[in-house]
């Protein structure tokens, strides 16, 4: 199995190779080789062997998400693909504006057409009992309105542009 | 008080606390019934539960916090009694006189029990009759001289904050740490009151610097007995929310602990109470401790005291709420040990915090000795937008703090909550810092100790190999339940014992 695991925009070439023996295979993170022993792998829960070190870890996917967390240590999100893809991110544009987290719209305080300045309240959301606002970044017109209270809205779609 | 058959009782809640009494109900025989939202829908308390009626759409106001349609959920599958759990309903007089008008037994103190404590006012006037310190304070009019005010102050005594009555957010506030300072304090927080709140009114009360969170367990039954189960220090929290907490408190000794307890008993005798609730103080390293509030129902942290004294709380508020008597005498309740908890939020520590929602791919908890696992979420749960961040709660429990603290860190390194964001890595930098090892946090210790926090891997910054090849060979088995990317010819053989789905052992 060959892929590319990409953290931040670094690109990170992986590949895993059956060995002779039963349980032992040869990992290759970034060109260096490593020969592992596997213990144990079921159901997310992952041990093996490397350089006499016994390593337990947790796994996951999601799409091309990809966690783990190595017992004791942070856990870690990078995803996987061929190519560095650009990931939606809020922001991108400045007059752009989306949500940083999966959220509900509580209100929206402006309607396409009016003009606001730099600081202005423009929706209002709220996950978890917090209240977050997206607020003008620039002074301009309401160009775009793609939410309404009450919607449920995923992080980095853009909901309201000001131009 | 008189006996009621309990037969089925419907849990007014959610997450982990619906859970918690769902299993506490199984062992007593009493069929279980939870609510839940359409968000919930397939949630773990819908499924350890033995009924679930479906009571409206996600936000909190249009389900979960509906007496109306919790009462008729009950009436629904004849339930005998409500357990409101913590949060949502539970602190809500209006709701507690609704359920027992609709001749439901309530899990819980009285209404009038619950108005008296929920007013801050009646309750440290109460609080006071009873001879249960409370913080010392004045509230003024707005039109003493300043020769009242030093009276009043002088009577509270020092280190001494002077805050407008009106106020907020640090504005009109003013910490006097001796009489002399005092003049120029009351001045100038008035003058600031007035002009930004235009009302100088004033309020003072004693400042207590380095305090701590102590609060105690009490249960009281419908017979006239009221017994304390001991604290619990909490004075780990960010924002008011507690998110370490154990039992004993370091701080106290056993003379200090019986003041405390027998004070917490006072105060629930004030107010009639009835059920298991808690008497949160402040404490003061001098051994002054002060009355902040008490919470009418049961606790997040519960199981600290469950497990240090081996009781099992929820068992006991349906048999008091039942008619059943306690049959112990105080000193028959005794600790043993030590207890620690952790509570594991959904939210990313690494940037302020934000709550996490979506997704658990995978949820992992360890058991062992001493471990014990209260968790509301597990692998493959969504969690949703619209209620509070709380996926699981961590407790231990050994012979001594030493040993429960070790038992923490094992439990939080050995744990691993995958597809969302969670407060783990946090956690275990709390267990491992040198004020709370020492057993010296204040309420303070968050943002005097946890401001610079960091995870060890910051988003963006390359994992640690091992987590590499973890994830590399865990997709070259074919777990995770997702495709594998770009998978060589080598890897395509169907009969090969790494693709079987459901594992492979070395030596099975």
């Amino acid at each position: 199995m060959r892929t590319h695991y990409i953290v931040g925009d670094h690109v990170v070439p992986v590949e895993v190779r059956k060995g002779k023996d039963a349980g032992r295979f040869t990992v290759t993170v970034d060109g260096a080789v490593r020969e592992v022993e596997l213990v144990r792998g079921l159901g997310g829960q992952i041990q093996f062997r490397i350089d006499d070190r016994l390593v337990r870890a947790f796994t996951a996917q999601d799409g091309d998400r990809r966690f783990v967390r190595v017992a004791g240590g942070a856990t870690v999100e990078f995803d996987v693909g061929d190519s560095v893809r650009k990931r939606a991110r809020s922001g991108a544009d400045e007059g752009v504006l989306a949500a940083s987290m999966h959220s509900q719209v509580v209100a929206v305080e402006v309607a396409v057409g009016d003009v606001v300045s730099t600081g202005d309240t423009l929706v209002v959301l709220e996950a978890m009992k917090m209240e977050t606002r997206l607020v003008a970044s620039r002074d301009g017109v309401v160009k775009s309105l793609s939410c309404a209270a009450g919607d449920v809205v995923e992080p980095g779609v853009p909901l309201i542009e000001v131009e | 008080m008189d006996r009621r058959e309990i037969k089925t009782v419907l849990i007014a809640n959610r997450g982990e606390i619906a859970v918690r009494v769902a299993r506490a109900c199984r062992e007593l025989g009493i069929e279980s019934v939870v609510v839940a939202s359409e968000a919930d829908r397939g949630a773990l308390h819908t499924r350890v539960a033995d009924r679930v009626i479906e009571i409206g759409p996600g936000p909190a106001v249009e389900s979960y916090l509906r007496t109306d349609r919790v009462l008729a959920a009950a009436a629904e599958c004849g339930a005998d009694a409500i357990h409101p759990g913590y949060g949502f309903l539970s602190q809500s007089a209006e709701f507690a006189d609704a359920v027992e008008a609709a001749g439901f037994a309530f899990v819980g103190p009285s209404g009038d029990s619950m108005r008296l404590m929920g007013d801050k006012t009646s309750a440290r006037r109460a609080m006071a009759a009873a001879g249960v310190p409370i913080v010392p304070g004045f509230e003024g009019e707005g039109d003493e001289d300043v020769e009242t005010l030093r009276v009043e102050a002088i009577r509270i005594g020092f280190p001494l904050l002077v805050k407008a009555a009106a106020g907020g957010g640090g504005r009109g506030m003013r910490i006097v740490r001796a009489a002399d300072e005092l003049d120029e304090a009351l001045d100038s927080a008035r003058r600031e009151a007035e002009k930004a709140f235009s009302n100088g009114r004033l309020f003072l009360e004693r400042y207590l610097e380095g305090a701590r969170h102590v609060e105690i367990q009490v249960l009281a039954d419908g017979h006239g007995r009221c017994l304390h189960l001991l604290e619990r220090e909490c004075s780990i929290q960010r924002r008011y929310q507690k998110i370490v907490e154990e039992s004993p408190s370091p701080m106290l000794d056993p003379a200090w602990r019986a003041r405390m307890g027998q004070a917490a008993v006072r105060a629930s005798e004030a107010c009639g109470y009835v059920g298991a609730g808690t008497v949160e103080f402040l404490a003061l390293q001098s051994g002054e401790f002060f009355f902040l509030e008490m919470n009418t129902r049961l606790q997040v942290e519960h199981p600290v005291t469950e497990l240090l004294v081996g009781l099992d709380i929820v068992a006991w508020q349906l048999r008091v709420a039942a008619g059943e008597a306690l049959p112990w005498s105080q000193e028959e309740i005794v600790g043993q040990g030590h207890a620690i908890e952790c509570r594991v939020n959904a939210e990313d520590p690494g940037t302020d915090f934000v709550p996490s929602t979506g997704h658990v791919r995978l949820a992992v908890f360890p058991s062992g000795p001493g471990v014990r696992v209260d968790q509301g979420f597990e692998s493959g749960d969504e969690v949703p937008i619209h209620y509070d961040s709380l996926l699981a709660k961590i407790i231990v429990h050994a012979e001594d703090r030493d040993a429960a603290m070790r038992r923490m860190r094992a439990a939080l390194e050995s744990s691993a909550v995958l597809g969302i964001r969670t407060n783990l890595e946090y956690l275990k930098s709390i267990l491992d810092h040198e004020v709370f090892v020492r057993g010296e946090a204040t309420t303070a210790f968050v943002t005097e100790h946890m401001q610079d926090w960091e995870s060890s891997a910051p988003d963006g910054s390359e994992p640690p190999e091992e987590a590499l090849v973890a994830m590399a060979l865990s997709e070259f088995l074919g777990r995770g339940g997702g495709a594998v990317a770009s998978d060589g010819p080598e890897s395509g053989d169907a009969s090969s014992p790494w693709d079987v789905p459901d594992g492979w052992r070395a030596g099975s």
